[in-house]
């Protein structure tokens, strides 16, 4: 099941990590599984507008599409940027498995072919945005300890808080603080904090609407308190299971 | 005959590209089915001389680069027509000033797919191997050096007309390809800074030589061989690539016969050997050896040489922790060289590659390959070892999020000591335009390859605009 914005899916997934002692947190690690395995899709197509924008408000924007497909035990995810002219051409195939290391290919036209790139260098900034490789990817519940810290409404929502650390220290983060959304079981705002403890990133939902019954994030900021720097992205279309081929997430299709 | 329909092709894929770019909006506009995709640029780039160590040499070259990619895709028929120009205008300010202009297609092709099937014709460019910017399998479209490296590898490839055809129906694929005519590598021999043997003509003809001398350089000539030039089957080319992976290990096998694409001299007579050791070595010496030979005729010819070559190779890539790690190994049958008395002669070599790559914490990119041929059945040979070893590698760091990069590419023969450095600085402002200015540094004894361009080390600025 797959959502519209991979980067998306991988921010919220990074809020599903699930608890270990008490019953609460068992509840916390039920309501991470809930965010996780929520119906986002078979499959689903994605047409993005990102914008980057740093501390003097220069911006700068991308528009990229993603394809998304749910192969029950394997995430398969291409993403593919179309404007502007300078990073256009630039394709990216993530395939998530269950049980090991995510597999990642990476084209860049100047190259002509694809490569397979480092996946465990998470911390590392994708294409310059303030998502790093780990935020592209969803991490699953049960690599973290989740507890519930506090009920409360954000921007007119009920949503359950919930933190989460990670268990084997798999993570860049120390730990996040997520905001689930009762009614959607989306996480409509997550706070990063480093290995120190301070908070050094946010990410919060603007837009949130059923799309084709699923819901689905339509508009969303990732804020580098740390950098001064922030990634907005804004869904322009989306389209769920539309029976999308297995040709698309491949690594021959990144060189055609 | 060959030759005309090989016109004809050329004219059609021509008219074609441009009734693409003019039209190609506006149709694709008028029919929801067709997408077209585009992307150009204009690239104005100026080279500055700053080793004055050869009058004959341009001070300042300017390098007005016209590129405009374009893509029409017929989504319900699975179509792509693919047509991709490129216009060049260049101008040389030193001992002489010159003006030179070109305009080519740089890809032109039609793409069918059904299913798992991949069909393909046209002039195209193809990447095979995993080696950056060096050859070892990547051996199915020439290059042209008439820049020498001024240009990385993909943007010195030259198109070839092939058919292609692709079957990939998961993680494997069988990519296959048929070039009906051979397509050399284009390089020059003499008139320019980067010509193999440089300016030496102009030089001594304009030097204080004895004109019996001078005569015998003038009369030096490279040719093409006629039956390699020739539009004709017998010099067709062929390849075949199988690509699987094995858990987190991608791999390919390879079978090509083809040409040699980078010509090697070949002598019509025992003198022209004389020949090539005053062109590879002009000392006067050499030069009054040529002339006590007597030469005529054939003696001054010297023909371009593209052996066929059968080829058999593999390529893996992988990841190791936090490291990328790729390599290339082929087997080439019938390799050309020139003997230490410059006769030719084709040997059989094996070559392989490795390379890895690493992003540190701080976000420094970090790559480095090993490249090693290894000649059989050795016998002293010209400027090449029995085993020789090469290393290239590059180094970059970007800043502001992309907007400044550093970047450095180098390359070091550790058989021969021939050392090339390319560091660049970039700022990109926003909207496509970025500004660069780097350097090319060419180091070595002047029958390597490096070295042979020692004279010319330059500063460039670029301004490059993508829309």
């Amino acid at each position: 099941m797959k959502n519209l914005i991979i980067i998306l899916m991988s921010v919220c997934s990074l809020f599903w990590l699930p608890p270990q002692v008490l019953a609460e947190e068992t509840s916390a690690l039920n309501i991470m599984e809930k965010v996780f395995y929520r119906d986002d899709g078979l499959d689903s197509y994605s047409k993005v507008e990102m914008l980057l924008v740093d501390k003097k408000n220069n911006t700068r924007g991308r528009i990229l599409e993603i394809y998304a497909k749910d192969y029950s035990s394997l995430i398969k995810t291409f993403l593919e940027f179309t404007e502007p002219a300078d990073i256009k051409g630039t394709k990216f195939l993530s395939i998530e498995e269950e049980k090991a290391d995510n597999t990642q290919y990476l084209y860049l036209p100047a190259l002509g072919r694809s490569r397979r790139i480092v996946s465990s260098q998470k911390n590392l900034a994708f294409v310059n945005t303030d998502f790093t490789y780990e935020d592209m990817q969803r991490r699953r519940p049960e690599k973290d300890t989740h507890r519930i810290i506090a009920d409360e409404a954000l921007n007119s929502r009920n949503c359950v808080v919930v933190e989460s650390v990670s268990n084997d220290n798999t993570s860049q983060y120390s730990k996040r603080i997520s905001w689930v959304d009762k009614e959607s079981d989306v996480v409509v705002k997550i706070e990063f904090y480093d290995k120190k403890g301070k908070k050094i990133k946010e990410f919060r939902v603007n837009g949130l609407e059923k799309k084709d019954g699923i819901w689905t994030v339509t508009d969303m900021v990732m804020d580098n308190e740390k950098d001064v720097h922030k990634t907005y992205m804004k869904l322009l279309e989306v389209r769920y299971n539309q029976g999308l081929g297995d040709d698309i997430f491949t690594s021959y299709s990144l060189e055609k | 005959m060959l030759k005309e329909i090989t016109k004809i092709i050329k004219l059609l894929l021509c008219v074609f590209t441009f009734e693409f770019y003019f039209a190609g909006f506006v149709y694709a506009e008028e029919n929801k089915d067709v997408e077209w995709e585009h992307k150009n640029a204009i690239r104005a780039r100026i080279y500055q001389d700053i080793a004055d160590n050869n009058e004959l040499e341009d001070d300042v070259a300017t390098d007005l680069l016209f590129e405009s990619d374009n893509s029409l895709w017929f989504m319900s028929r699975n179509l792509l027509f693919k047509a991709d120009i490129e216009g060049r205008i260049e101008t040389f300010e030193g001992y002489d000033s010159a003006t030179d202009s070109m305009f080519r297609i740089k890809e032109g092709y039609a793409q069918f797919t059904k299913d798992t099937h991949t069909f393909t014709a046209g002039e195209k460019i193809v990447t095979w191997g995993k080696m950056d910017d060096v050859v070892i399998l990547d051996r199915i479209n020439p290059q042209d050096f008439t820049r020498f490296i001024l240009e990385d590898k993909q943007d010195r490839k030259l198109s070839a007309l092939m058919f292609k055809y692709d079957y990939s129906p998961g993680d494997w694929k069988i990519e296959s390809i048929f070039k009906p005519f051979f397509k050399p590598s284009a390089v020059n021999y003499f008139g320019s800074d980067w010509a193999v043997f440089g300016n030496l003509k102009q030089g001594v003809s304009d030097g204080n030589m004895a004109q019996a001398k001078k005569d015998i350089v003038s009369a030096i000539a490279v040719e093409e061989q006629d039956y390699v030039t020739d539009n004709n089957l017998k010099n067709s080319e062929a390849g075949l690539r199988l690509t699987n992976k094995f858990n987190a290990l991608d791999y390919s096998f390879y079978y090509m016969n083809i040409r040699h694409a980078l010509p090697v001299l070949k002598e019509r007579t025992a003198t022209g050997n004389l020949v090539k050791q005053y062109l590879y070595d002009p000392s006067l010496a050499n030069l009054n050896a040529l002339e006590a030979a007597n030469p005529s005729g054939d003696d001054y010819i010297l023909e371009r040489a593209h052996p066929r070559l059968n080829v058999v190779g593999a390529d893996w890539e992988t990841v190791i922790g936090g490291y990328g790690a790729r390599g290339e190994i082929g087997m080439f049958w019938g390799q050309p060289y020139l003997r230490e008395d410059f006769s030719y002669v084709e040997k059989d070599v094996l070559s392989f590659g490795l390379g890895i790559d690493h992003t540190t914490a701080n976000d420094i990119y970090i790559d480095f390959q090993f490249i090693a041929d290894y000649v059989m059945d050795y016998e002293g040979l010209f400027a090449q070892e029995e085993i020789a070893k090469q290393f290239t590698g590059s180094v970059s760091k970007n800043f502001k999020r992309g907007i400044i990069n550093l970047n450095l590419d180098w390359a070091y023969s550790l058989s021969y000591q021939d050392l090339m450095l390319n560091p660049v600085v970039e700022y990109k402002f926003i909207n496509g335009l970025s500004v660069s200015f780097g350097s090319f540094m060419f180091m070595g004894d002047s029958t390597t390859t490096f070295g042979a361009f020692n004279s010319k080390d330059l500063i460039y600025a670029e301004m490059k605009y993508l829309f």
